[in-house]
């Protein structure tokens, strides 16, 4: 008996577990919420280390801290006209012109760093 | 009192619980990028086939991350494999797979091409329910042999679609969302982020701007095209959904009139399902060899299927019927000694296993 309860209370607490993975998900190629959790928490903790109002428990309130990012570093900009799908791109492009770290998919991309140099100048 | 076996089971229990969260899988990536043609067509129809192929995933159905179907929002550089491989593989996107194409105004439809390109980063999945591996007790000790799927770039006949199958939006984001599968009212419309919680033929019911309701999808074509099967089979193929890829790969041989390397692919893939969903492939396998015994991909499957077979005797002690697989394993080896360098090492090891 004791290990039926067990064994129940195992399966449950391993599905409670999985339930918030088991979900499918659409978005925009590139949309800050669809980004590998390791780039995502990169981006808001470098938001957070510049002062930018990153951490907030929804995604927009992320998007916003971009946004206002992108806004005040525009002057480093060399093209300002970019689709709105690209604008974490221009994000780690600074970042990482910038010397932060946890952008190892976007260094190791030549077409990335290539399409980085023609957006941003060095900051 | 407290049964002999009950420290066993909290430790299996506990084991499994922390294997789950260490050792789960990514999320699966597919990307639909804009269609190649004139706008806004080229995106009404790129957001047809993104909702279509929404119905390869079931909401609760293998216990992984889900999936990310992401749609692109910028043409793509030219009509390639490999600018859909550079769309895809680009840092912000990093698909597995994408599923793209042509549209056409042809009359009163539209004609589109759809192509599916799975990309290098399927194989940096951590997990990989598609990689066929088989263990076999050697005198040399354990042995495993894998079998990686065989097709990076598919590309299918055109499909006719008419004009009430495509979406009436050039994006997801703004359609309208139901209170209701059926009936109700418009509470809302899409947003940027959308998430799934049921999927039919005939509606979604998701999640999107703190909104849960449902999205009326229609049917992309009056009979299922054996791209949309083929695309669909090979997304539930990479999630392990064996069930769902035997069903999608079946629709695909339905259709007599397929060229022949998606014949032989879809027999593979359905083998591969049947399986990896615990039977066995052996006819698929031999019905894709028979229909080219040059194609060295269908003659690995054939040889690994063998290699299964005596595994699977192996594990039952069944010594006679392990030795009968091995002569088997042994005719075809011989049968396919053509098809394989005199230094391949997985033929190699293959024709160690015989006595």
């Amino acid at each position: 008996m004791l290990k039926l309860a067990l064994r129940m209370t195992s399966l449950l607490l391993l599905l409670l577990l999985l339930l918030p993975f088991m979900a499918s998900a659409g978005a925009p190629a590139g949309h800050l919420e669809s980004l590998d959790t390791e780039v995502r928490e990169a981006i808001i903790q470098n938001l957070a280390a510049e002062g930018y109002m990153a951490r907030f428990p929804n995604g927009q309130d992320v998007q916003r801290g971009v946004s206002a990012y992108l806004w005040d570093s525009r002057q480093w900009l060399k093209e300002v006209r970019f689709n709105n799908a690209r604008q974490v791109d221009v994000l780690v492009c600074l970042m990482i012109k910038k010397g932060y770290g946890g952008f190892a998919y976007y260094e190791e991309n030549q077409s990335f760093i290539d399409w980085c140099g023609k957006m941003v100048e060095q900051p | 009192m407290v049964p002999d076996k009950l420290p066993k089971t909290i430790l299996l229990l506990m084991l499994s619980l922390l294997l789950t969260t260490t050792v789960a899988a990514e999320p699966l990536r597919v990307l639909v990028p804009e269609f190649i043609g004139k706008e806004p067509l080229s995106q009404h129809v790129r957001t047809s086939v993104y909702f279509e192929l929404i119905k390869a995933f079931r909401a609760v159905d293998t216990p992984d991350k889900g999936a990310w179907i992401l749609y692109g929002q910028q043409p793509l550089e030219q009509a390639s494999h490999d600018a859909v491989l550079a769309a895809a593989t680009w840092p912000s996107v990093r698909a597995d797979l994408a599923v793209w194409g042509k549209a056409h105004q042809y009359a009163d439809g539209v004609v589109v091409q759809l192509q599916l390109t799975l990309t290098p980063l399927l194989k940096k999945r951590q997990v990989r329910p598609e990689l066929w591996a088989v263990s076999l007790n050697t005198k040399a000790g354990v042995q495993r042999f894998e079998l990686d799927i065989p097709g990076q770039f598919y590309e299918f006949e055109p499909l006719l679609l008419n004009r009430e199958a495509i979406v009436g939006f050039q994006d997801p984001q703004g359609m309208p969302l139901y209170s209701k599968r059926k009936g109700g009212s418009q509470i809302g419309r899409l947003g940027e982020v959308i998430r799934f919680y049921e999927i039919h033929e005939d509606g979604v019911l998701i999640a999107t701007d703190g909104k849960k309701g449902w999205v009326r999808t229609r049917s992309l074509a009056d009979r299922e095209s054996e791209a949309i099967s083929f695309s669909k089979g090979m997304v539930r193929l990479l999630r392990g959904d064996w069930r769902g890829a035997q069903r999608s790969f079946s629709q695909v041989l339905e259709n007599s009139a397929i060229p022949q390397k998606l014949r032989i692919h879809s027999l593979l893939y359905l083998g591969l399902a049947n399986e990896k969903g615990g039977g066995s492939g052996r006819q698929e396998f031999a019905a894709a060899y028979g229909l080219n015994r040059l194609d060295r991909t269908a003659a690995h499957y054939l040889l690994m299927s063998r290699v299964a077979e005596i595994a699977r005797y192996q594990r039952q002690n069944k010594t006679a019927a392990m030795r009968q697989a091995q002569q088997r394993l042994a005719a075809d080896l011989a049968a396919t000694r053509i098809l394989f360098d005199k230094n391949d090492q997985w033929y190699r090891r293959l024709a160690a296993l015989v006595p």
